[in-house]
Protein backbone atom coordinates (compact mmCIF):
# COMPACT_ATOMS: atom_id res chain seq x y z
CA UNK A 1 0.00 0.00 0.00
CA UNK A 2 1.21 3.49 -0.84
CA UNK A 3 2.07 5.89 1.96
CA UNK A 4 -0.40 8.63 2.89
CA UNK A 5 1.19 12.07 2.37
CA UNK A 6 -0.21 15.40 3.54
CA UNK A 7 1.43 18.83 3.17
CA UNK A 8 0.35 21.55 5.61
CA UNK A 9 1.15 25.26 5.59
CA UNK A 10 2.48 27.18 8.59
CA UNK A 11 -1.10 27.61 9.92
CA UNK A 12 -1.76 23.86 9.77
CA UNK A 13 -3.97 24.09 6.69
CA UNK A 14 -3.84 21.42 3.98
CA UNK A 15 -1.83 22.46 0.92
CA UNK A 16 -1.72 19.05 -0.73
CA UNK A 17 -3.02 15.58 0.10
CA UNK A 18 -2.40 12.41 -1.93
CA UNK A 19 -5.13 9.82 -2.76
CA UNK A 20 -4.07 7.39 0.00
CA UNK A 21 -4.28 10.17 2.58
CA UNK A 22 -7.67 11.31 1.19
CA UNK A 23 -8.96 7.77 1.69
CA UNK A 24 -7.51 7.66 5.18
CA UNK A 25 -9.08 10.89 6.44
CA UNK A 26 -12.24 10.32 4.40
CA UNK A 27 -12.12 13.63 2.54
CA UNK A 28 -11.47 14.55 -1.13
CA UNK A 29 -8.64 16.90 -2.12
CA UNK A 30 -11.13 19.64 -3.12
CA UNK A 31 -12.76 19.67 0.32
CA UNK A 32 -9.47 19.32 2.19
CA UNK A 33 -7.38 22.13 0.77
CA UNK A 34 -7.42 25.21 2.93
CA UNK A 35 -8.78 23.37 5.99
CA UNK A 36 -7.01 22.12 9.08
CA UNK A 37 -6.82 18.40 9.81
CA UNK A 38 -9.20 18.79 12.77
CA UNK A 39 -11.81 20.26 10.45
CA UNK A 40 -11.71 17.48 7.88
CA UNK A 41 -11.06 14.37 10.02
CA UNK A 42 -13.95 12.08 10.92
CA UNK A 43 -14.57 11.44 14.60
CA UNK A 44 -12.66 8.11 14.59
CA UNK A 45 -9.61 9.88 13.27
CA UNK A 46 -9.67 12.57 15.95
CA UNK A 47 -6.66 10.82 17.49
CA UNK A 48 -4.73 11.29 14.30
CA UNK A 49 -5.51 15.00 14.36
CA UNK A 50 -4.08 15.17 17.90
CA UNK A 51 -0.78 13.73 16.72
CA UNK A 52 -0.66 15.99 13.71
CA UNK A 53 -0.50 19.15 15.78
CA UNK A 54 3.10 18.24 16.69
CA UNK A 55 5.71 20.35 14.85
CA UNK A 56 7.97 17.33 14.37
CA UNK A 57 7.78 13.63 15.27
CA UNK A 58 8.53 10.04 14.35
CA UNK A 59 6.63 7.22 16.00
CA UNK A 60 3.98 4.56 15.76
CA UNK A 61 0.27 5.35 15.95
CA UNK A 62 -2.68 3.01 16.13
CA UNK A 63 -6.06 4.01 14.72
CA UNK A 64 -9.43 2.31 14.89
CA UNK A 65 -10.48 0.73 11.60
CA UNK A 66 -13.44 -1.61 11.34
CA UNK A 67 -12.21 -3.09 8.08
CA UNK A 68 -9.31 -4.74 9.91
CA UNK A 69 -9.67 -8.20 11.53
CA UNK A 70 -8.58 -6.82 14.92
CA UNK A 71 -10.33 -3.45 14.39
CA UNK A 72 -7.01 -1.60 14.39
CA UNK A 73 -4.65 -0.19 11.81
CA UNK A 74 -1.03 0.60 12.70
CA UNK A 75 1.08 3.36 11.11
CA UNK A 76 4.60 4.59 11.21
CA UNK A 77 4.07 8.38 11.38
CA UNK A 78 6.65 10.98 10.38
CA UNK A 79 6.12 14.71 10.66
CA UNK A 80 8.90 16.87 9.23
CA UNK A 81 9.09 20.69 9.18
CA UNK A 82 9.34 22.33 5.75
CA UNK A 83 11.83 25.20 5.82
CA UNK A 84 12.43 27.90 3.28
CA UNK A 85 15.13 30.52 2.62
CA UNK A 86 18.52 31.24 4.21
CA UNK A 87 17.16 31.67 7.73
CA UNK A 88 15.24 28.45 7.44
CA UNK A 89 11.83 29.97 8.12
CA UNK A 90 9.25 27.22 8.71
CA UNK A 91 6.63 27.43 6.00
CA UNK A 92 4.76 24.22 6.81
CA UNK A 93 4.97 20.53 7.63
CA UNK A 94 5.16 17.29 5.67
CA UNK A 95 3.21 14.35 7.08
CA UNK A 96 3.87 10.76 5.94
CA UNK A 97 1.89 7.78 7.27
CA UNK A 98 3.29 4.36 6.39
CA UNK A 99 0.93 1.43 7.03
CA UNK A 100 2.68 -1.20 9.20
CA UNK A 101 -0.45 -3.21 10.16
CA UNK A 102 0.72 -6.41 8.45
CA UNK A 103 4.05 -6.29 10.27
CA UNK A 104 2.32 -5.57 13.59
CA UNK A 105 -0.06 -8.50 13.17
CA UNK A 106 2.84 -10.79 12.28
CA UNK A 107 4.61 -9.64 15.44
CA UNK A 108 1.56 -10.47 17.57
CA UNK A 109 1.18 -13.90 15.92
CA UNK A 110 4.86 -14.56 16.43
CA UNK A 111 4.75 -13.63 20.08
CA UNK A 112 1.68 -15.84 20.58
CA UNK A 113 3.43 -18.75 18.85
CA UNK A 114 6.44 -18.15 21.05
CA UNK A 115 4.29 -18.26 24.21
CA UNK A 116 2.73 -21.53 23.05
CA UNK A 117 6.12 -23.03 22.33
CA UNK A 118 7.40 -21.99 25.75
CA UNK A 119 4.33 -23.56 27.43
CA UNK A 120 4.69 -26.77 25.37
CA UNK A 121 8.32 -26.95 26.35
CA UNK A 122 7.47 -26.43 30.01
CA UNK A 123 4.93 -29.29 29.85
CA UNK A 124 7.49 -31.48 28.10
CA UNK A 125 9.98 -30.81 30.88
CA UNK A 126 7.35 -31.69 33.47
CA UNK A 127 6.48 -34.87 31.53
CA UNK A 128 10.09 -35.98 31.52
CA UNK A 129 10.48 -35.26 35.22
CA UNK A 130 7.26 -37.18 35.95
CA UNK A 131 8.16 -40.11 33.72
CA UNK A 132 11.52 -40.30 35.40
CA UNK A 133 10.01 -40.17 38.88
CA UNK A 134 7.13 -42.56 38.13
CA UNK A 135 9.54 -45.18 36.82
CA UNK A 136 12.50 -44.68 39.14
CA UNK A 137 10.53 -44.92 42.39
CA UNK A 138 8.91 -48.35 41.79
CA UNK A 139 12.09 -49.52 40.06
CA UNK A 140 13.99 -48.63 43.20
CA UNK A 141 11.56 -50.72 45.25
CA UNK A 142 11.93 -53.69 42.90
CA UNK A 143 15.74 -53.49 42.93
CA UNK A 144 15.92 -52.90 46.69
CA UNK A 145 13.68 -55.78 47.71
CA UNK A 146 15.37 -58.12 45.25
CA UNK A 147 18.80 -57.32 46.68
CA UNK A 148 17.50 -57.83 50.22
CA UNK A 149 16.12 -61.23 49.22
CA UNK A 150 19.34 -62.20 47.50
CA UNK A 151 21.38 -61.54 50.61
CA UNK A 152 19.66 -63.92 53.00
CA UNK A 153 16.47 -65.57 54.11
CA UNK A 154 14.37 -63.14 56.06
CA UNK A 155 11.06 -63.72 57.86
CA UNK A 156 9.50 -60.98 55.72
CA UNK A 157 10.46 -62.65 52.46
CA UNK A 158 6.85 -63.20 51.36
CA UNK A 159 5.88 -59.60 52.07
CA UNK A 160 8.86 -58.30 50.09
CA UNK A 161 8.05 -60.53 47.12
CA UNK A 162 4.53 -59.14 47.22
CA UNK A 163 5.91 -55.58 47.16
CA UNK A 164 8.18 -56.41 44.21
CA UNK A 165 5.20 -57.68 42.23
CA UNK A 166 3.14 -54.61 43.24
CA UNK A 167 5.84 -52.14 42.19
CA UNK A 168 6.49 -53.94 38.92
CA UNK A 169 2.74 -53.73 38.19
CA UNK A 170 2.78 -49.98 38.95
CA UNK A 171 5.44 -49.53 36.30
CA UNK A 172 3.45 -51.62 33.83
CA UNK A 173 0.33 -49.48 34.47
CA UNK A 174 2.33 -46.33 33.94
CA UNK A 175 3.95 -47.53 30.72
CA UNK A 176 0.50 -48.65 29.49
CA UNK A 177 -0.90 -45.18 30.21
CA UNK A 178 1.91 -43.60 28.21
CA UNK A 179 1.27 -45.97 25.31
CA UNK A 180 -2.51 -45.37 25.44
CA UNK A 181 -1.97 -41.63 25.45
CA UNK A 182 0.31 -41.91 22.41
CA UNK A 183 -2.20 -44.15 20.57
CA UNK A 184 -5.13 -41.84 21.40
CA UNK A 185 -3.16 -38.78 20.25
CA UNK A 186 -2.23 -40.42 16.95
CA UNK A 187 -5.87 -41.45 16.34
CA UNK A 188 -4.94 -45.11 16.02
CA UNK A 189 -6.98 -46.30 18.97
CA UNK A 190 -9.61 -49.02 18.38
CA UNK A 191 -12.45 -50.02 20.71
CA UNK A 192 -13.64 -53.62 21.00
CA UNK A 193 -17.34 -53.66 21.80
CA UNK A 194 -18.93 -56.67 23.49
CA UNK A 195 -22.14 -57.35 25.40
CA UNK A 196 -21.76 -57.19 29.18
CA UNK A 197 -23.80 -56.59 32.33
CA UNK A 198 -23.23 -53.49 34.49
CA UNK A 199 -22.49 -55.79 37.44
CA UNK A 200 -19.58 -57.38 35.53
CA UNK A 201 -18.02 -53.96 35.04
CA UNK A 202 -17.83 -53.51 38.80
CA UNK A 203 -17.04 -57.10 39.80
CA UNK A 204 -13.97 -57.26 37.59
CA UNK A 205 -12.42 -54.12 39.04
CA UNK A 206 -13.41 -54.42 42.70
CA UNK A 207 -10.24 -56.12 43.89
CA UNK A 208 -8.03 -53.58 42.06
CA UNK A 209 -9.89 -50.61 43.47
CA UNK A 210 -10.01 -51.66 47.10
CA UNK A 211 -6.27 -51.68 47.93
CA UNK A 212 -5.54 -47.96 48.27
CA UNK A 213 -8.96 -47.24 49.80
CA UNK A 214 -8.36 -49.87 52.46
CA UNK A 215 -4.92 -48.42 53.27
CA UNK A 216 -6.52 -45.01 53.76
CA UNK A 217 -9.51 -46.39 55.67
CA UNK A 218 -12.01 -45.21 53.05
CA UNK A 219 -15.12 -47.05 52.01
CA UNK A 220 -16.10 -47.49 48.38
CA UNK A 221 -19.82 -48.00 47.79
CA UNK A 222 -21.39 -49.31 44.60
CA UNK A 223 -24.95 -48.74 43.35
CA UNK A 224 -26.42 -50.09 40.11
CA UNK A 225 -29.74 -48.66 38.89
CA UNK A 226 -32.17 -51.65 38.75
CA UNK A 227 -33.95 -50.16 35.73
CA UNK A 228 -30.83 -50.25 33.58
CA UNK A 229 -30.96 -52.97 30.88
CA UNK A 230 -29.31 -56.23 31.99
CA UNK A 231 -26.97 -56.11 29.02
CA UNK A 232 -25.07 -53.13 27.67
CA UNK A 233 -22.82 -53.01 24.61
CA UNK A 234 -19.43 -51.40 24.94
CA UNK A 235 -15.70 -51.91 25.32
CA UNK A 236 -15.75 -53.38 28.83
CA UNK A 237 -11.94 -53.38 29.19
CA UNK A 238 -11.76 -49.66 28.44
CA UNK A 239 -14.78 -48.91 30.64
CA UNK A 240 -13.00 -50.73 33.46
CA UNK A 241 -9.90 -48.64 32.76
CA UNK A 242 -12.04 -45.48 33.04
CA UNK A 243 -13.58 -46.72 36.30
CA UNK A 244 -10.19 -47.64 37.79
CA UNK A 245 -8.73 -44.26 36.80
CA UNK A 246 -11.62 -42.30 38.29
CA UNK A 247 -11.80 -44.31 41.52
CA UNK A 248 -8.01 -44.22 41.98
CA UNK A 249 -8.05 -40.45 41.55
CA UNK A 250 -10.98 -40.07 43.95
CA UNK A 251 -9.23 -42.23 46.55
CA UNK A 252 -5.91 -40.39 46.14
CA UNK A 253 -7.44 -36.99 46.83
CA UNK A 254 -9.79 -38.05 49.64
CA UNK A 255 -8.60 -38.40 53.23
CA UNK A 256 -11.94 -38.58 55.00
CA UNK A 257 -15.38 -39.84 54.05
CA UNK A 258 -15.63 -42.14 51.07
CA UNK A 259 -15.99 -42.78 47.39
CA UNK A 260 -19.23 -43.82 45.72
CA UNK A 261 -19.70 -45.42 42.32
CA UNK A 262 -23.09 -45.27 40.59
CA UNK A 263 -24.23 -46.76 37.31
CA UNK A 264 -27.61 -45.53 36.03
CA UNK A 265 -29.71 -44.95 32.93
CA UNK A 266 -30.01 -41.44 31.40
CA UNK A 267 -32.48 -39.72 29.09
CA UNK A 268 -32.49 -41.19 25.61
CA UNK A 269 -30.28 -44.10 24.83
CA UNK A 270 -27.49 -43.26 27.25
CA UNK A 271 -26.20 -44.61 30.54
CA UNK A 272 -23.87 -43.06 33.06
CA UNK A 273 -20.97 -44.11 35.25
CA UNK A 274 -20.55 -41.71 38.15
CA UNK A 275 -17.71 -41.53 40.68
CA UNK A 276 -18.11 -39.13 43.63
CA UNK A 277 -15.74 -38.40 46.47
CA UNK A 278 -15.65 -36.28 49.62
CA UNK A 279 -12.10 -35.11 48.95
CA UNK A 280 -10.20 -31.89 48.28
CA UNK A 281 -12.28 -30.73 45.31
CA UNK A 282 -10.91 -28.97 42.24
CA UNK A 283 -10.67 -25.15 42.03
CA UNK A 284 -12.74 -23.62 39.18
CA UNK A 285 -9.69 -22.42 37.23
CA UNK A 286 -8.19 -25.93 37.35
CA UNK A 287 -11.43 -27.58 36.17
CA UNK A 288 -10.68 -26.12 32.74
CA UNK A 289 -7.43 -28.02 32.32
CA UNK A 290 -7.59 -31.20 34.44
CA UNK A 291 -8.45 -33.21 31.32
CA UNK A 292 -5.35 -32.02 29.45
CA UNK A 293 -2.52 -34.54 29.24
CA UNK A 294 0.33 -33.99 31.72
CA UNK A 295 -1.54 -31.21 33.51
CA UNK A 296 -1.98 -31.49 37.27
CA UNK A 297 -3.67 -29.24 39.80
CA UNK A 298 -0.81 -29.29 42.30
CA UNK A 299 2.66 -29.35 40.76
CA UNK A 300 4.58 -28.15 43.81
CA UNK A 301 7.48 -30.19 45.13
CA UNK A 302 5.69 -30.53 48.46
CA UNK A 303 2.52 -32.02 46.97
CA UNK A 304 1.27 -35.19 48.55
CA UNK A 305 -0.06 -37.00 45.51
CA UNK A 306 1.97 -38.01 42.54
CA UNK A 307 1.24 -39.37 39.10
CA UNK A 308 2.03 -38.43 35.54
CA UNK A 309 -1.14 -36.43 34.84
CA UNK A 310 -2.46 -38.86 32.24
CA UNK A 311 -5.45 -40.52 33.94
CA UNK A 312 -8.16 -37.93 33.26
CA UNK A 313 -6.86 -37.15 29.79
CA UNK A 314 -7.20 -40.84 28.90
CA UNK A 315 -10.67 -41.03 30.52
CA UNK A 316 -11.90 -38.11 28.43
CA UNK A 317 -10.42 -39.31 25.16
CA UNK A 318 -11.79 -42.85 25.63
CA UNK A 319 -15.25 -41.52 26.49
CA UNK A 320 -15.30 -39.29 23.41
CA UNK A 321 -14.23 -42.26 21.29
CA UNK A 322 -17.21 -44.19 22.73
CA UNK A 323 -19.55 -41.44 21.53
CA UNK A 324 -20.06 -40.03 25.02
CA UNK A 325 -18.90 -37.14 27.19
CA UNK A 326 -17.49 -36.45 30.67
CA UNK A 327 -19.05 -34.09 33.23
CA UNK A 328 -17.26 -32.64 36.23
CA UNK A 329 -18.92 -31.13 39.29
CA UNK A 330 -16.59 -30.00 42.00
CA UNK A 331 -16.34 -27.60 44.90
CA UNK A 332 -13.17 -26.99 46.85
CA UNK A 333 -13.45 -28.67 50.23
CA UNK A 334 -16.62 -30.55 49.29
CA UNK A 335 -15.36 -33.16 46.85
CA UNK A 336 -15.75 -33.94 43.16
CA UNK A 337 -18.13 -35.91 40.97
CA UNK A 338 -16.98 -37.19 37.60
CA UNK A 339 -19.72 -38.61 35.37
CA UNK A 340 -19.19 -40.28 32.05
CA UNK A 341 -22.29 -40.52 29.87
CA UNK A 342 -22.10 -43.05 27.02
CA UNK A 343 -24.62 -44.51 24.54
CA UNK A 344 -26.27 -47.88 25.33
CA UNK A 345 -25.54 -48.86 21.73
CA UNK A 346 -22.19 -47.30 20.83
CA UNK A 347 -21.37 -46.12 17.30
CA UNK A 348 -20.01 -48.82 15.04
CA UNK A 349 -16.21 -48.66 15.18
CA UNK A 350 -15.69 -49.61 11.54
CA UNK A 351 -18.18 -47.01 10.36
CA UNK A 352 -16.70 -44.39 12.65
CA UNK A 353 -13.08 -44.92 11.67
CA UNK B 1 27.55 -52.40 67.02
CA UNK B 2 24.97 -49.66 67.48
CA UNK B 3 26.15 -46.66 65.51
CA UNK B 4 23.34 -44.43 66.74
CA UNK B 5 20.14 -43.03 65.34
CA UNK B 6 19.37 -42.70 61.62
CA UNK B 7 16.40 -41.01 59.91
CA UNK B 8 14.94 -42.16 56.62
CA UNK B 9 12.83 -39.24 55.37
CA UNK B 10 11.03 -40.50 52.28
CA UNK B 11 7.39 -40.40 51.12
CA UNK B 12 7.28 -43.80 49.38
CA UNK B 13 6.55 -46.51 51.95
CA UNK B 14 8.47 -49.22 50.05
CA UNK B 15 11.57 -47.09 49.91
CA UNK B 16 11.24 -46.35 53.63
CA UNK B 17 11.26 -50.14 54.22
CA UNK B 18 14.27 -50.74 51.96
CA UNK B 19 16.42 -47.78 53.02
CA UNK B 20 15.65 -48.49 56.69
CA UNK B 21 16.70 -52.12 56.33
CA UNK B 22 19.95 -51.02 54.63
CA UNK B 23 20.78 -48.66 57.50
CA UNK B 24 19.82 -51.24 60.12
CA UNK B 25 22.23 -53.69 58.54
CA UNK B 26 24.88 -50.96 58.61
CA UNK B 27 24.39 -50.87 62.40
CA UNK B 28 21.99 -47.96 62.93
CA UNK B 29 18.81 -47.69 64.89
CA UNK B 30 16.35 -46.37 62.27
CA UNK B 31 13.30 -44.15 62.30
CA UNK B 32 11.29 -43.88 59.06
CA UNK B 33 9.45 -40.57 58.43
CA UNK B 34 7.10 -40.01 55.49
CA UNK B 35 6.28 -36.27 55.56
CA UNK B 36 8.35 -33.10 55.76
CA UNK B 37 6.48 -31.49 58.65
CA UNK B 38 6.83 -34.66 60.75
CA UNK B 39 10.57 -34.70 59.96
CA UNK B 40 10.92 -31.12 61.25
CA UNK B 41 9.14 -32.11 64.48
CA UNK B 42 11.42 -35.09 65.02
CA UNK B 43 14.56 -33.07 64.20
CA UNK B 44 13.59 -30.59 66.89
CA UNK B 45 13.34 -33.42 69.42
CA UNK B 46 16.28 -35.73 68.67
CA UNK B 47 19.69 -35.64 67.04
CA UNK B 48 20.21 -38.31 64.36
CA UNK B 49 23.76 -39.12 63.25
CA UNK B 50 22.76 -39.83 59.68
CA UNK B 51 19.78 -38.82 57.53
CA UNK B 52 18.64 -40.31 54.25
CA UNK B 53 16.58 -37.52 52.69
CA UNK B 54 14.26 -37.53 49.68
CA UNK B 55 13.86 -34.16 47.92
CA UNK B 56 10.14 -34.39 47.07
CA UNK B 57 8.19 -34.60 50.29
CA UNK B 58 4.70 -33.58 51.36
CA UNK B 59 4.28 -30.42 53.51
CA UNK B 60 7.93 -29.36 53.96
CA UNK B 61 10.31 -30.07 51.05
CA UNK B 62 13.62 -31.95 51.22
CA UNK B 63 15.72 -28.90 50.26
CA UNK B 64 14.07 -26.88 53.06
CA UNK B 65 14.89 -29.61 55.57
CA UNK B 66 18.48 -29.79 54.31
CA UNK B 67 18.92 -26.01 54.62
CA UNK B 68 17.52 -26.13 58.14
CA UNK B 69 19.96 -28.89 59.14
CA UNK B 70 22.89 -26.98 57.68
CA UNK B 71 21.90 -23.77 59.45
CA UNK B 72 21.81 -25.36 62.92
CA UNK B 73 25.04 -25.78 64.86
CA UNK B 74 23.83 -28.87 66.71
CA UNK B 75 23.61 -30.87 63.44
CA UNK B 76 27.25 -30.20 62.56
CA UNK B 77 28.14 -33.89 62.91
CA UNK B 78 24.98 -35.17 61.19
CA UNK B 79 25.62 -36.72 57.79
CA UNK B 80 22.98 -36.20 55.10
CA UNK B 81 22.49 -38.52 52.13
CA UNK B 82 20.16 -37.10 49.46
CA UNK B 83 18.21 -39.64 47.42
CA UNK B 84 16.21 -38.35 44.49
CA UNK B 85 14.67 -39.53 41.23
CA UNK B 86 15.44 -36.13 39.74
CA UNK B 87 19.12 -36.23 38.79
CA UNK B 88 19.20 -32.57 37.78
CA UNK B 89 17.63 -31.35 40.99
CA UNK B 90 19.84 -33.66 43.06
CA UNK B 91 22.93 -32.16 41.42
CA UNK B 92 22.14 -28.78 42.94
CA UNK B 93 22.74 -30.23 46.41
CA UNK B 94 26.11 -31.89 45.84
CA UNK B 95 27.86 -29.15 47.77
CA UNK B 96 25.63 -29.03 50.83
CA UNK B 97 24.84 -32.74 51.22
CA UNK B 98 27.45 -35.29 52.27
CA UNK B 99 26.35 -37.65 49.56
CA UNK B 100 23.88 -37.51 46.66
CA UNK B 101 22.39 -40.73 45.29
CA UNK B 102 20.09 -40.84 42.27
CA UNK B 103 17.27 -43.38 42.41
CA UNK B 104 17.16 -46.27 41.85
CA UNK B 105 19.50 -46.51 44.86
CA UNK B 106 21.04 -49.93 45.39
CA UNK B 107 20.31 -51.49 48.77
CA UNK B 108 23.85 -52.81 49.26
CA UNK B 109 25.39 -49.54 48.05
CA UNK B 110 23.40 -47.54 50.59
CA UNK B 111 24.23 -50.01 53.36
CA UNK B 112 27.97 -49.89 52.61
CA UNK B 113 28.14 -46.12 52.07
CA UNK B 114 26.17 -45.34 55.23
CA UNK B 115 28.47 -47.58 57.24
CA UNK B 116 31.54 -45.88 55.82
CA UNK B 117 30.29 -42.28 56.01
CA UNK B 118 30.64 -42.16 59.78
CA UNK B 119 33.90 -44.13 60.08
CA UNK B 120 35.67 -41.65 57.79
CA UNK B 121 34.88 -38.87 60.29
CA UNK B 122 36.71 -40.38 63.16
Amino acid sequence: MLDAVIVLDSQGRVVDINPTAQKLVGCSINKAIGHTIEEICTLELARLAEYLTAPEMHGEVTLRNDAEPDGLRHYDLRIAPLNYGLRGRQVGRLIVLHDISARKRAEVALSRARDQAVEANRLKGRLLANVSHELRTPLNAVIGYTEMLEENNHPEQQAWLHRIAYNARQMVFFVNDLLDQAALESGQFKLHNVEFSPAELIENTRSLLGVLAEQKGLEITYVIDPFLPGKIVGDIKRLQQILVNLVNNATKFTDQGGVSVRIYGCDGDFWALEVSDTGLGIPPEAQAYVFEAFRQVDTSSTRKNRGAGLGLSIVQQLTTLMGGHVKLDSQVGHGSTFTIVVPLAPPNQEAAS
Amino acid sequence: MNKGLAFVIEDDSDLVTIFSEALRRAGFEVEGIRAGDRAMERLAAVLPRIIVLDLHLPKVSGPDILRYIRSEERFKDTRVIITSADAQLADEFRDIADLVLVKPVSFSQLRDLAGRLLTTDK
